[in-house]
């Protein structure tokens, strides 16, 4: 029997049928959430990038989560934008009062409505969200934004007091114009099973989901009923983009508004935007440094730690890492902040660093140098090789992926932590020093504080900076904090890293002070 | 005919089994933690501890295996590290994005490739064959991801023919936004497909029965498309079946450099971020889908060349 006679199909009648088959599949896609947007009244398309993982304010995870929580919930206060310090504002807040040093007066704006059945935003609200994060039963990994709530006192429909256990200086900087300071209702949460991740159950922001897909594109429509600010762009399409490279391309080909840039073009986008528009530059929060293991046995001599600090020409580094996009950084507390320090207390000296190697006794010293797979940690590392082989130290590269890099020096992962010696890192924070500092503390050796860096002195006056309210008081605990720091030698400061962004000609950007945009207030040019 | 299909497909299962267990067993080998990459720097010991357990990352390797196996055969692929989302909606978003660029490329290396390994074969020695030999060797040489490049650059922002990032909206965005990735991810097949189908032919068109269909006198034609070309493009369809395969894993470049969603970034970033509910789930669908693929070649080969057929059948 016949293949045909079993089937009925023939050779050539299976062959044209798959291929009409196939023409119709691909006809037929084509999902109703794909359907063409209306482009009237505006629509900005910028990149995200990521994809968004979790909006619970309790659980969120990564920047771009922050980023579009700021679209569709009203934060507690806003950063002002356009400008080159600091300032928050109070958004759904109406009014912040000091009545003592752990007593804090709020009064919300009245009217602000949450999505769906929910309501008027209330004091009531802001005690359950706040007191929820704080919650040790939550285990929220922010819960250290609200480590001082003693408790929230409802005064009124819409006024409170947020008691604190001891003075609180981030609250003000960090936890209430944050994701931390988000107010969402009560009955929404517990509807939602306690907590949520990437379907809000509820919205109060100048923007609300209408269509995710994940790893697609996030689109925001405006909320009609929010009244804070001025919204002006009907639609927000955010498309998450790992590669920054991909990015600009698509910028240039017209495909995107707004984009933050690679590292390396912003000399050539700082030259001549693309397509008539716009680009801007600043300097990040994340801070940039070289790190030492001080417990590995080649580096426990501090005269050997302090001479390959002598040995790195901190502004050569920089300048083949950025391209000459960035300055060298004397700290890891940017401009703009209380604490950030101006000058080192050394310079590059490749005589000392030579005769500190010799008084160690050990002129022929070989590292490793751990870095991640990106083209600015490769071009550092070069340059430090080069360098600490002028003093006679020899420096192996050891390059790694993300995933594998960020548990080197993790103790909890395994032996490894040992052997590390040498390793650029990077880390963000939020606009408040204490966030630079939290990860260098004795508690923190063998998590994040990879240098196992431990000082007494430091400890103590990241504890007490972190409650004190007096700005230059607290700014000269953590310029000591930096000075401590670097007299371990376990440091060298490089720079706080720059951030190029391009927005479309007819597109007017928000931007905080370190690049980060507030898409919500967009305006038209 | 049924046991050979009935074999197959036990091999396959066989197959994707394996293969799982091994790449699930690879992915717990290499360092990196899940729960600290899911629950960011700031999350405490204790909760870093409590995730683990809750995620089951706490059991030996074995054991989140035969859970894993376990949940698989009540056709479930867990949830997400991160967002708790389940795996197969995450992968079910994905999977059309990535088979219709598959698809795509498909179509550029298969359409020109055929054209032009016969047309060489048929002209074999001219001016045509050279330079279709030369091209073709020079494309196969060129890797994908600098076709990509020059792609974006010449055609989406030099031309503006094309956009440059993203899947598109609609049915004809889509299509349009297809393009670029398709050749970029397809071009090098068509030297590929040329290539094989060309040796293919000049060996079938030296047999005996050619020669005998020749001296029936039946048109040159009608030998080469009912006669040579029914049979050398056998060993095309076999390489297909490994082309697809070799696309899929492919495509994660091209999905990168084109901004588009899709299952290879999907496991690329899924690798990087320790998301082991993601990777396996996601090997497990394209491992499934190479060896469903394979197999329909290795029967649509039975269907086309009786010879095969009978080997099979005896």
């Amino acid at each position: 029997m016949t293949v045909k006679e079993m089937t009925g199909v023939s050779r050539r009648g299976f062959i044209a049928s798959s291929l009409a088959l196939g023409a119709a599949g691909l006809a037929l896609r084509g999902h109703p959430a794909l359907a063409q947007v209306s482009t009237e009244g505006g629509r900005l398309r910028a990149r995200l990038y990521a994809d968004i993982s979790n909006l619970d304010p309790a659980f969120w995870t990564s920047g771009s989560d922050a980023l579009v929580m700021e679209c569709i919930f009203a934060f507690a206060m806003q950063f002002e934008t356009g400008t080159s310090e600091f300032n928050a504002l109070p958004l759904a807040l109406k009014a912040l009062n000091v009545i003592d040093d752990t007593h804090i007066g709020f009064e919300l704006n009245e009217g602000i409505l949450y999505s769906g059945e929910y309501g008027e935003m209330t004091a009531e609200d802001a005690k359950f969200s706040w007191e929820r994060i704080a919650d040790p039963a939550v285990q929220s990994p922010y819960a250290a934004d609200w480590a001082q709530l003693d408790h929230v006192e409802v005064t009124g429909r819409y006024s409170g007091t947020i008691v604190l256990k001891s003075p609180f200086a981030p609250l003000f900087t960090t936890t209430l114009p944050a994701t931390s300071g988000i107010i969402l209702p009560k009955a929404a949460i517990e509807a939602a099973g306690g907590q949520f991740s990437t379907e809000p159950p509820v919205t109060s922001g100048p923007y609300r989901i209408r269509e995710w897909q994940p790893r697609t594109r996030v689109v925001l429509e405006k909320n009609p009923d929010f009244k804070l600010f001025d919204v002006v762009f009907d639609e927000l399409v955010l498309i998450p983009i790992e590669d920054p490279k991909t990015a600009e391309l698509g910028f240039e080909a017209g495909d995107l508004d707004h984009a933050q840039t690679s590292i390396s073009s912003i000399p050539r986008f700082a030259a001549a935007a693309p397509n008539g528009g716009r680009f801007d530059e600043f300097t990040a929060l994340n801070y940039y440094w070289l790190g030492m293991n001080e417990a590995n046995a080649d580096l426990t001599d501090q005269k050997v730690r302090r001479a390959i600090q002598h040995g790195i020409a901190r502004d050569a580094v920089v300048e083949a890492a950025y391209l000459g996009a960035a300055s060298p950084a004397a700290g890891i507390i940017a401009p703009g902040l209380a604490g950030h320090r101006a000058e080192n207390t050394y310079n590059y000296d490749p005589d000392l660093a030579r005769s500190l190697l010799a008084e160690a006794g050990v002129p022929d010293l070989n590292v490793t140098l751990s870095i991640q797979q990106t083209a600015e940690d490769l071009a550092a590392a070069q340059i430090i090789q080069a360098l600490l082989a002028d003093i006679g130290v020899t420096v192996q590269i050891d390059q790694y992926e993300s995933g594998s890099f960020w548990s080197l020096g993790i103790e909890a992962d395994g032996d490894q932590w040992k052997s590390l010696q040498l390793f650029l890192f990077s880390f963000t924070m939020q606009p408040d020093p204490s966030w630079a500092t939290a990860w260098f503390t004795s508690e923190q050796v063998g998590v994040w504080n990879w240098q196992r860096f431990s000082n007494e002195e430091f400890d103590r006056l990241n504890q007490e900076a972190s409650t004190e309210l007096d700005t230059e008081k607290r700014g000269a605990m953590y310029i000591r904090m930096q000075e401590l720091m670097e007299e371990s030698g376990d440091f060298v400061f490089l720079t706080f890293e720059p951030i190029g962004t391009l927005t479309a000609a007819g597109v007017m950007p928000a931007m905080r002070p370190d690049g980060w945009p507030i898409l919500s207030r967009f305006t038209k040019a | 005919m049924l046991s050979y299909l009935a074999r197959r497909i036990l091999l396959s299962v066989a197959v994707v089994l394996t293969v799982i267990a091994a790449l699930f067993a690879m992915m717990h080998a290499i360092p990196g933690d899940a729960v600290r990459t899911a629950l960011g720097p700031r999350a405490s010991e204790a909760m870093v501890e409590a995730y683990r357990v809750k995620m089951g990352l706490d059991q030996p390797v074995l054991v989140q295996i035969w859970r894993f196996f376990s949940t698989i055969l009540q056709g479930d692929l867990g949830s997400d590290a991160i967002s708790g989302v389940p795996v197969a909606r995450i992968i079910l978003a994905q999977l059309p994005d990535t088979l219709y660029l598959v698809a795509g490329a498909m179509v550029v290396a298969v359409v020109p490739g055929i054209w032009l390994g016969v047309m060489s074969a048929t002209h074999r020695g001219s001016l045509f064959d050279r330079v279709t030999s030369v091209l073709s060797v020079s494309v196969m040489a060129v890797p994908s991801f600098v076709i990509a490049i020059y792609l974006l650059l010449i055609f989406a922002i030099h031309l503006s023919w094309f956009p440059a990032i993203g899947a598109g909206e609609g049915f004809a965005d889509r299509l349009h936004r297809l393009v670029l990735p398709s050749v970029a991810l397809g071009l090098a097949w068509i030297g590929y497909i040329a290539r094989i189908l060309r040796a293919s032919m000049l060996e079938v068109m030296g047999e005996n029965h050619i020669r005998t269909a020749r001296a029936f006198g039946l048109s040159e034609r009608r030998i080469m498309f009912d006669y040579v070309l029914r049979i050398a493009l056998l060993p095309t369809i076999t390489v297909l079946g490994m082309g697809i395969g070799q696309m899929l894993s492919g495509a994660v470049f091209a999905e990168i450099v084109f901004g588009r969603p899709g299952i290879g970034k999907l496991v690329y970033d899924s690798i990087a971020a320790r998301n082991y509910p993601i990777v396996v789930g996601t090997l497990l669908v394209t491992t499934g889908f190479f060896v469903l693929v394979n197999l329909i070649a290795d029967l649509l080969i039975a269907f086309l060349d009786p010879r095969v057929r009978n080997v099979v059948s005896r």
